[in-house]
């Protein structure tokens, strides 16, 4: 029997340590992906045992289901939303800290505080603030604003705003702390240099800072989209989807296909398309931030 | 050294790669063992033991005292108790069942039952002593929790005329304004109360399953003119065979709610808030009258109030006239008892069982939550007297559409509440039937037309 070399050795010890994590990957995740697979081309309606083929019949009718595409609109609009008032509030807040100003321990506190509340928590305590009888009513009656008085979540104009407002400021603290990361990262000298050759303010952060950060931004951006196009927890508690399905998302349509109409199959066919969705959206965020990844 | 490094890790990752490979079976090795250790029930009258999973909506805790007490009583018996969202009760209960985790006793409402003894999920319940009691005191709720000649379900309490309209007498008697008896005496009151600068009606969507309860009246009116009282249930047929829509039965409702809503006799105060908030609302004279359930007079904010300007009244919402001249009320159980037939302790599981159907045990439950009992004779707040003797002369029938499946408007709750917030009631109803649609493609509707016919 000829002697492993080196090389041929460590190979093997490799394979020893992955193969339990890639065993329990797959049996975890790639496992139910397949047989989600499989049920997408089914009409099985998760209780009966019974699992009629259709091929892809349920693909199809994703496509032209107005609910499946109001989803779809409201998930963009949270995604691009949530995506442009995070990224602008976590900077900000990131570059206010990264300056020690006073109390910046605090602020970092404060700020992060709401990203490990749970999400149901939080929007039982946003309820106190928009409903009729809420907070932001009695402000506006103080005001002698009682026409604009109204119940904040039950307007199919301002529902989505208002959703987004509630799940930007619970994830500053996370972003901030990304950012700042990326902050701290910037030598000393690079800002330096850059005071000595005039660049200050806004164009110290946009040709210096920015570029510098990019890695910081590209996982901060994938986090943040994943995070808005799989939007559900939030909307759950405070509407339900409502008014008139102005906030129904993607995983909620998922979800309520799967255990409200019991159409099993054409819950994993969404699922699975929406997955695809995703990968692509988020692939295409990857290639374009890591271009703009400088070294130094 | 270096040897021992590698057994050890090799023995580790071999440890690992079991692990993952016996997981499962690892979790049913442990349930059987705790099984054999606690030891299950013996014929010969020891203890009975286990631990059981109790599934329901209460999430007020409203059961608690009674499980409290079952195991006082069984001290070898532990229930874990678990609240599920009542909203969205039979979604959520779903992937228990699916997981094939069946809780061992479980509430469900009628219309759940059909579905869940059609898949095996509950087991019959017809040869349990106490069972035949409901025959008899309710043969009309017997006949809805039984499929084929069997019975798979005992109810706890029921509802009749769940349309109650709460108000405060001394406002009423201040303003002198007259309980209405019909409809248009309704809507007439409702435009007395406008004028006088009130809210006149809350309606507590922010349960949103209350959503609706202003408009049962027409949706009843609307299936009695479809034929579902008659000998057989017209109605859910020419759902089944797509002879009617489902818009057909709810679109009075809709188009009534709607027109609340335009002349501003919904409180939009209400429509954000829980049935407990807005009755404590009424109490404050945020609105003069809140239509819900038959709890509302045992509630906190009526139990503990200190208002000397509210005193509570109720009377029915009145009926809509049928076609045939007929006033329609619902009266159906609410809570329904089901055991699964998959339990690992079916001793300690029947002992629950009896226990909350006992009669005292029952009568009490009921008696403490206010609740009208179906199989028992609980307590009538002398509050609610008028309302049910009014009620008396309506024609007592089943809202739920029980031989339908269950998932056939997962959203009608929302819709309604979608309503009260001015949404477009002919676009929600062709939302409804395009929901109905979808529910109905991953069934046998002739399975069920069978069932029927």
């Amino acid at each position: 029997m000829p002697k492993l070399t080196f090389k041929s050795r460590k190979k093997m010890w490799d394979i020893v340590f992955i193969a339990p994590a890639l065993i329990l990957f797959f049996v975890f995740t790639y496992y139910p992906l397949l047989i989600n697979i499989s049920y997408s081309l089914t009409s099985w309606n998760g209780l009966s045992s019974e699992k009629e083929f259709v091929g892809f019949a349920n693909f199809i009718d994703i496509f032209h289901n107005p609910s499946v595409i109001q989803a779809m609109k409201n998930t963009l609009y949270f995604a691009v939303v949530l995506l442009i008032m995070g990224f602008i509030l976590q900077m900000s807040a990131a570059l206010i800290v990264h300056t020690k100003v006073k109390g910046h321990n605090f602020i970092k506190i404060v700020l992060y505080l709401p990203a490990v509340l749970s999400p149901i928590v939080l929007a039982f305590t946003w309820i106190q603030f928009l409903q009729y009888t809420g907070y932001v009513n009695q402000a506006l009656g103080a005001f002698g604003m009682e026409e604009t008085m109204q119940n904040w979540l039950l307007n199919q104009d301002t529902v989505k705003l208002w959703l987004c407002v509630i799940q930007t400021l619970q994830f500053v603290g996370y972003g901030m702390v990304f950012f700042l990361t990326g902050l701290n990262t910037i030598p000393k000298e690079v800002n330096e240099s850059a005071s000595l050759d005039g660049a200050f303010g806004i164009k110290r952060f946009f040709y210096i800072t920015l570029p510098l950060i990019m890695p910081s931004i590209t996982v901060t951006l994938f986090i943040s989209i994943t995070g808005a196009l799989n939007t559900y927890a939030i909307p759950f508690a405070l509407t339900g989807g409502g008014p008139n399905d102005a906030s129904t998302t993607m995983t909620m349509q998922i979800y309520q296909r799967a255990f409200g109409f019991r159409q099993f199959g054409y819950s994993s066919a969404l699922g699975l398309v929406f997955f695809a969705f995703i990968a692509v959206v988020s692939c295409i965020q990857l290639v374009i931030t890591r271009k703009r990844e400088v070294e130094y | 050294m270096c040897n021992v490094k590698k057994m050890v890790a090799l023995l580790l990752a071999f440890s690992m790669l079991t692990l993952t490979a016996c997981g499962s079976k690892e979790a049913d090795v442990s349930a059987v063992t705790k099984e054999e250790s606690t030891g299950d029930a013996t014929a010969d009258g020891e203890e009975i033991t286990g631990t059981l999973n109790y599934v329901s909506w209460m999430t007020k805790g409203e059961d608690i005292p009674m499980l409290e007490a079952f195991m006082k009583e069984n001290s070898g018996v532990e229930v874990v108790n678990r609240s599920l969202d009542g909203s969205n009760y039979a979604e959520t209960l779903a992937p228990l069942l699916l997981n094939g985790d069946v809780p061992d006793v479980f509430l469900v409402k009628p219309a759940q039952l059909q579905e869940y003894a059609k898949e095996g999920y509950i087991k019959p319940i017809t040869d349990y002593e106490g069972v035949s009691k409901q025959e008899e005191n309710s043969p009309g709720v017997h006949k809805a929790l039984c499929v084929g000649d069997e019975v798979y379900g005992y109810a706890l309490n029921g509802n009749i005329g769940n349309e109650f309209v709460y108000y405060n007498k001394l406002y009423f008697e201040k303003n002198n304004l007259e309980v209405p008896k019909t409809v248009e005496e309704f809507e007439s009151l409702c435009a007395q109360i406008k004028n006088l600068g009130q809210d006149p009606l809350l309606v507590p969507a922010g349960d949103i399953w209350q959503a609706p309860y202003f408009v049962y009246n027409y949706v009843l009116a609307s299936l009695a003119d479809l034929g579902q009282y008659e000998d057989k249930p017209m109605a859910e047929i020419g759902l089944l065979k797509g002879e009617i829509k489902i818009s057909d039965v709810y679109g009075s409702a809709f188009r009534k709610l709607s027109e609340y809503c335009a002349n501003d006799w919904i409180s939009p105060g209400g429509l954000s808030m829980g049935w407990e908030t807005a009755t404590q609302y009424l109490v404050d004279g945020g609105a003069a009258m809140l239509c819900s359930g038959n709890w509302v007079p045992g509630s906190t904010p009526i139990k503990d109030n200190t208002n000397e300007e509210f005193e509570l009244g109720v009377f029915p919402l009145p009926g809509v006239e049928a076609k045939n001249g007929a006033l329609y009320a619902m009266g159906e159980a609410d809570r329904v008892i089901v055991l699964s037939g998959t339990s690992k302790y079916p001793e300690a599981q029947d002992a629950l069982f009896n226990y909350f159907i006992d009669d005292d045990n029952l009568t009490g439950y009921c008696n403490e939550q206010g609740l009208m009992g179906v199989n028992v004779e609980s307590e009538v707040d002398p509050v609610m007297e008028y309302s049910y003797k009014v009620l008396d002369d309506y024609q007592m029938v089943t809202y739920n559409l029980t031989n339908m499946p269950t998932s056939i408007t997962p959203n009608f709750y929302q819709y309604c509440a979608d309503v009260c917030s001015g949404a477009d009631v002919e676009q929600l109803l062709q939302k409804l039937d395009a929901d109905f649609e979808a529910a109905m493609s991953s069934v046998d509707a002739q399975e069920y037309l069978s069932a029927i016919e």
